[in-house]
């Protein structure tokens, strides 16, 4: 009987470092102009995030044309699932995280392809999204860009911003690529 | 007839569903509102007899037969919380000496339903989740006790398991230790058991456009069996059986194959050895 027990206590610890080598893809997230890539935490196999996947099948702010024709694609070696945005229609935070959250996983990061414009005001800068409602506050200047420009951006939403995210207000981001475009 | 002739193992029907495991194919779902069934169709057989650990001369090739049907299902409140059904049907054959006469027994129907409530904590990180569950079991005197095998043994037995398992996209760990404390049966008593699953499994192949995908493990099952009461053939004694496993799952659903054979077997009293079990089962998810 002790040596059962024993082997409960040592085989998990002997052979969980060989899986510890987790082979997660670390490519950086490349979101698409109308994509929203949702990064979470512990998806490592596709039929366990079956009930993920149709949690944010249902986000309302998807475009139901392309949802419809790709679904929602997941890759688990990165843990991300790709959804396709409605950028017309706001974007509810909140009902990500519990999307993620009743799918029995974590929230790690959002990104996105974003279209607008430029406004500065008293040293914090923002993107003003072109089509949709929302604005995005970025961490620091852009280089060469100035106030009113028109931009197209790919951003990073971490779980801390996604969580202090409120409707109306900016959401901190991290800029990935911006680059000015002609209007 | 002595009622203790007529009653006897429920060993090999109680490994068939091995408290260990949880359906479906200990997998899924971990999402809130989510419920799953699935089908497992388990054949045991042993044709050696075994006294500590020799195998005796079997000249009258006595042996059994034990094909139980599972019936399983899941309903998962929140990742953290489940419940889980087993219903096993059971169809059952014995050879075995009495009063140097060979004599056969059958035993047939549902067997002991199994109530569990796996209560997990998830660790999700970048690139590996784990969890660690704990599980409470009862086993309900649901099985009938009239055959001459008798399919159940008319007693209310309580079961706790501990498990730990680990993922990441390549490899999959499963491992549980559990006890099964066995009440007061009609006619006889069963021992109690203790014991030690583990599924050790590489996800060979994944096709993430289709959802489709392969595991392939490795099982290993170790019992410690305590002696019972007034049992024609008393399981008591130790074993170790391993046997490999495979599992195909396709968006909703799961396949799996399973083999095991006993690989250390020390027995109380002499009994069959030499288990080999084949199993095969089908899960669906919603």
């Amino acid at each position: 009987m002790k040596k059962l027990i024993l082997l409960f206590v040592v085989l998990p610890f002997m052979t969980s470092p060989l899986a510890a080598v987790a082979d997660e893809l670390d490519t950086p997230a490349v979101a698409k102009p109308g994509e929203m890539i949702v990064e979470v935490n512990g998806v490592v196999c596709s039929i366990c995030a079956k009930g993920l996947k149709k949690n944010l099948a249902k986000l309302d702010f998807q475009s139901p044309v392309l949802t419809e024709k790709s679904g929602v694609k997941i890759d688990i070696r990165s843990g991300r699932l790709v959804i396709h945005r409605d950028p017309a229609k706001p974007i509810d935070f909140g009902a990500i995280r519990t999307a993620v959250k009743r799918g029995g996983y974590d929230l790690e990061k959002l990104y996105l392809h974003l279209t607008g414009s430029l406004e500065e005001a008293n040293g914090q800068w923002v993107l003003a999204e072109k089509a949709g409602r929302h604005k995005f506050a970025l961490a620091k200047a852009p280089a060469g860009l100035a106030d009113g420009n028109a931009v197209t951006a790919r951003v990073v939403i971490n779980a801390k911003s996604v969580a202090k995210a409120k409707p109306g207000a900016a959401v901190a981001v991290e800029v990935d690529e911006i680059s000015g475009t002609n209007q | 007839m002595n009622r203790s002739y007529i009653f006897g193992s429920l060993w090999l029907a109680a490994a068939a569903g091995a408290l260990g495991h949880q359906p479906v194919m200990d997998m899924a779902p971990r999402w809130a509102g989510g419920y799953g069934v699935q089908l497992f169709q388990v054949h045991s057989i042993a044709d050696d007899l075994r006294h500590s650990e020799l195998t005796l001369p079997n000249p009258h090739r006595l042996g059994s037969r034990v094909d139980t049907t599972w019936l399983e299902g899941v309903y998962t409140f929140q990742r953290e919380f489940r419940i889980t059904a087993k219903v096993p049907y059971v169809d059952k054959s014995r050879q075995w000496l009495q009063d140097g006469k060979v004599i056969r027994q059958d035993g047939h129907g549902l067997g002991d339903i199994i109530i569990g409530a796996p209560i997990k904590k998830y660790v999700n990180k970048k690139g590996y989740t784990y969890n660690l569950s704990l599980t409470p079991n009862l086993r309900l005197p649901t099985g009938s006790t009239g055959d001459d095998w008798a399919v159940g043994d008319g007693s209310w037995d309580a079961g706790l398991s501990l498990s730990y398992s680990f993922e990441t996209p390549k490899w999959y760990h499963l491992y549980d230790l559990y006890y099964w404390k066995n009440g007061s049966g009609r006619n006889f008593d069963q021992g109690d058991e203790l014991g030690f699953d583990a599924n050790i499994g590489w996800h060979a192949w994944h096709d993430g456009d289709n959802g489709r995908g392969l595991f392939l493990m490795l099982d290993i099952a170790a019992r410690h069996i305590e002696p019972g009461k007034n049992q024609l053939i008393d399981p008591a004694g130790d074993t170790i059986a391993v046997g490999p496993v495979a599992m195909y799952y396709h968006e909703d659903w799961m396949l799996k194959f399973e083999y095991r054979q006993t690989v250390y077997d020390k027995a109380k009293s002499t009994r069959f050895g030499d288990h080999r079990r084949f199993a095969v089962g089908f899960g669906l998810t919603f």
